[in-house]
């Protein structure tokens, strides 16, 4: 395998927070925090993720439309190798580049955007507007720009005579195919398409993708491709790397990460592509609670509060659902989000005061633990964390199900495990001392690989 | 479409006690046309279907296919003018095209329920969800405000809410996009509909999420009893979800059959073109080349002949073509290469995905 085109390294991008008469800082949107990867030459690497798993932060920071708060960014394209030749100090990290540097840096790596609507001047021909980067560049020659866009528009799909129109005359997919010709005008090595075809129709997007990979393979390109949406990636990428509140969760070929998937994350995220097949309708795998802030990301694996798989402490066994259940209800209650004298307020039936056996039973039911649970010191626990929420006594109940309910998942971050060829994953399933039960063997197993399967593996419908 | 077709299993079960001959909403050469600087734009062309009680049809169209604007002329909820609905629509037994603006608010929101795209714009950011949600218990009900508030607790708790009655007292921005669109199905089901309208619900949402409010969706369909008609552009939600399909196309409907009939037999060029845009259906087929007719002028013959490869001359002439038998008696398919003259072979041939071995 040659050397990668562009390796990225522990980048991260945090906004401050800032608030009052200094603008002092108080606190920090970690969009993206620490995100580690190559692309190879020629190579298509997908990111993957939710709204708001930093994707396309990451994107931006990487051609520095944004600037990163730490990492590196090694960009060995355009003639430049990791060491400098002797003499000259080119650098090759696109985070410390000036000026200079970085107009030559994005002359050899383009963007595409999700929407090509807004990425065109409307007084301005499309032509002249491709033409312009080439100008922009040194290209002083007006009629070889000419030239050069008219024959380009013409690889694209459109047609020579396009030049002379403006935005509004094209469909959407058109503008698309315009702000590919603008991407490749300059001939780069690498492209960041993000969600290029998200705003496209199905029949709109195949286009493009098609398109895509066709001119990856006449211009020899390198593509990092952001998108959300997980079955376009599935049939673009090479490799596909998933993040969730602005880390990597796993990383590794398409093939591997779909049938395979090694983080519970991908396993959901994989789990809840619906299927053009009628006969393959199956039950996802349902994450519960919204996605946390990342200005104030969970302890731990990031992903615990929404985890069906998270792991249970020594000393406590319970069904998997059950014990989800539980940690969710403590994450509420530690949240301090659930207010008894709201529920007060709300659950007066018939005019009279509502009573703690009341407000229990409509707890209880709203977090899906009417059941005794079927470990007992565990049912005693969450007995008396009940009992003091309803009265009042918050920090009791927190205190109660924080002692009692505990989970490595929030203790520890866990590493990468490497699984083969390429393919890691950050889950403390993976780790020694949780490997008992293996991944691959439990009930919980979906993927491309499955049989349809009905059985229901979901935990709650709760978001 | 009839409930008893014979390669529908899940159909049967879907449907409930009360079956009659009469379904649950007939719609009737439904047209809607649009007085635009341009001239006439006809967004819906004599669009007919039915829908029967606890069933599930899914309409599926590209943008600018009309379907998210024939559902909205079932309830009216389009503006009159610039709108001009004809038709007929026919819902439980009464022709609501025909009827007065207060029938119809009866109607509207309380037999028949939307949920739209957006759940943003779809709520008043001015009150709290519980308020809205009251309100529409109260605007179809007479029923006590306690009594209603409790009913919206029970209702925000069953779509999912977590801490339903602290979070009554929420306003929507408090809400996230997801959760959004579970209060918006909340309240739809307030007055339990016997049809719920459901117009893209899923699009703006994280595909997670998106299965989710799905899932969510079907549980109560078996819950409520409800039929549904989802409009969508995705056909994998379609063929997760559907028992019915209906194919639109620039304002036509060109196939229309079982989920079945839709994704294994896929008999108009168009749905075939379609299905072979789906990267897994081998996807690199390179779309559909060729874009949209013009609404305002839609060409004479089918509408989709400039884009179609089977295309004879005969496509280009006289109306649109009217739909014909497929492959079973309530699969039917909008092209002439299935009538009396015309040869269907080289089209069935094409079926993308024939080679993914089903069954």
């Amino acid at each position: 395998m040659s050397e990668p085109i562009l390796s990225v390294r522990n980048l991260k991008k945090h906004y401050p927070v800032k608030r009052g008469l200094f603008n002092r800082e108080v606190g920090r949107v970690r969009a993206v925090d620490g995100i580690s990867f190559d692309i190879k030459r020629g190579e298509t690497l997908g990111i993957v993720g939710e709204s708001g798993c930093g994707k396309s932060t990451a994107a931006a920071s990487i051609v520095r439309l944004e600037d990163p708060t730490s990492g590196a960014v090694i960009f060995r394209g355009g003639g430049r190798t990791e060491e400098s030749p002797a003499g000259t100090t080119r650098p090759t990290n696109v985070v410390e580049f000036g000026g200079r540097e970085l107009k030559r840096f994005r002359r050899e790596a383009q963007m595409i955007f999700q929407d090509p609507a807004s990425s065109f001047n409307p007084r301005k021909q499309v032509g002249e507007s491709v033409a312009e980067l080439l100008e922009v560049h040194g290209m002083t020659d007006r009629k070889q720009r000419r030239a050069i866009v008219e024959d380009l528009l013409e690889r694209v799909g459109l047609a020579a005579s396009d030049y002379e129109r403006y935005p509004h005359e094209f469909s959407g997919g058109q503008k698309q195919r315009i702000a590919i010709a603008r991407a490749l005008v300059l001939n780069p090595e690498l492209v960041i398409a993000d969600e290029p075809v998200s705003a496209l129709d199905v029949s709109i997007q195949a286009e493009i993708l098609s398109l895509l990979s066709d001119l990856q393979e006449e211009f020899d390109l390198s593509i990092l491709f952001i998108s959300h949406n997980m079955s376009v990636v599935k049939h673009i990428c090479d490799r596909v790397a998933v993040m969730y509140l602005g880390k990597i969760v796993e990383i590794g070929p398409t093939e591997r990460l779909f049938t395979d998937p090694r983080h519970p994350y991908t396993e959901a995220l994989v789990s809840a592509i619906p299927t053009p097949d009628p006969r393959r309708r199956r039950r996802n795998i349902t994450l519960e609670g919204t996605v946390p802030s990342p200005a104030d990301p969970p302890s731990g694996c990031r992903f615990h509060t929404r985890c069906h798989r998270i792991i249970q402490p020594a000393g406590v066994s319970l069904p998997q659902d059950g014990w989800r259940r539980v940690m969710h209800f403590r994450e509420h209650v530690s949240r301090g989000a659930i207010d008894i004298d709201g529920i007060k307020e709300n659950t007066v039936a018939d005019g009279s005061e509502a009573t703690p056996a009341h407000l229990e039973a409509q707890v209880r039911e709203e977090y899906g633990l009417t059941e005794p649970l079927p470990d007992e010191r565990a049912d005693e626990a969450l007995d008396r964390a009940m009992e003091a929420l309803v009265r009042g006594k918050t920090d009791e109940a927190r205190s109660v199900l924080e002692d009692r309910f505990t989970t490595p998942c929030e203790e520890t971050e866990p590493g990468f495990t490497e699984h083969d060829d390429d393919h890691r994953s950050a889950c403390l399933l993976h780790s020694e001392e949780y490997d008992t039960r293996d991944v691959e063997s439990d009930a919980y197993r979906t993927g491309d690989g499955s049989d349809t399967g009905g059985e229901d593996i979901k935990t709650d419908t709760r978001d | 479409m009839t409930a008893n077709s014979t390669t529908d299993e899940r159909l049967a079960d879907a449907a409930t006690g009360e079956q009659t001959d009469e379904p649950l909403l007939r719609v009737e050469s439904l047209t809607t046309e649009f007085d635009t600087e341009n001239g006439t734009l006809t967004a819906v062309d004599d669009v007919s279907f039915t829908v029967d009680p606890g069933e599930t049809v899914c309409i599926v169209g590209e943008s600018g296919s009309g379907k998210t604007v024939a559902t909205e002329s079932i309830t009216r909820i389009i503006n009159q003018p610039p709108g001009r609905i004809t038709g007929e629509v026919w819902f439980k037994g009464e022709n609501i095209a025909a009827c007065s603006e207060r029938t119809l608010r009866e109607v509207r929101g309380g037999e028949i329920a939307h949920v739209f795209q957006n759940p943003q714009e779809a709520m008043n950011h001015c009150f709290t969800v519980g308020w809205q949600i009251v309100e529409a218990i109260r605007i179809h009900e007479d029923v006590p405000e306690a009594a209603a508030r409790e009913r919206a607790i029970e209702l925000l708790d069953r779509v999912g809410i977590d801490n339903a009655s602290a979070r009554f007292d929420d306003y929507p921005h408090e809400f996230s996009g997801g959760q959004k669109q579970r209060v918006m199905i909340a309240m739809a089901l307030a007055t339990s509909p016997d049809l719920l309208i459901a117009d893209e619900p899923t699009t703006a949402l994280d595909v997670t999420v998106q299965s989710q409010i799905l899932d969510l969706l079907a549980e109560l369909q078996g819950e409520f009893g409800m039929a549904i008609l989802f409009v969508t552009h995705d056909l994998g939600v379609v063929a997760q979800l559907a028992d019915e399909v209906i194919v639109m196309y620039a304002g036509k409907v060109m196939e229309r059959g079982s989920v079945y009939d839709i994704f294994e037999r896929p008999s108009h060029p168009y749905t075939q073109a379609l299905l072979g845009c789906l990267p897994e259906y081998g996807g690199a087929g390179g779309g559909i080349p060729g874009i949209l007719p013009d609404p305002t002028a839609p060409p004479p013959g089918c509408r989709f002949a400039d884009r179609c490869e089977f295309v004879v001359p005969d496509c280009r002439e006289g109306d649109h073509p009217s739909e014909l038998p497929a492959t079973a008696a309530d699969h039917t398919v909008a092209c002439i290469h299935y009538g009396p003259e015309g040869d269907a072979g080289p089209i069935r041939d094409a079926t993308p995905g024939s080679d993914r071995g089903h069954r």
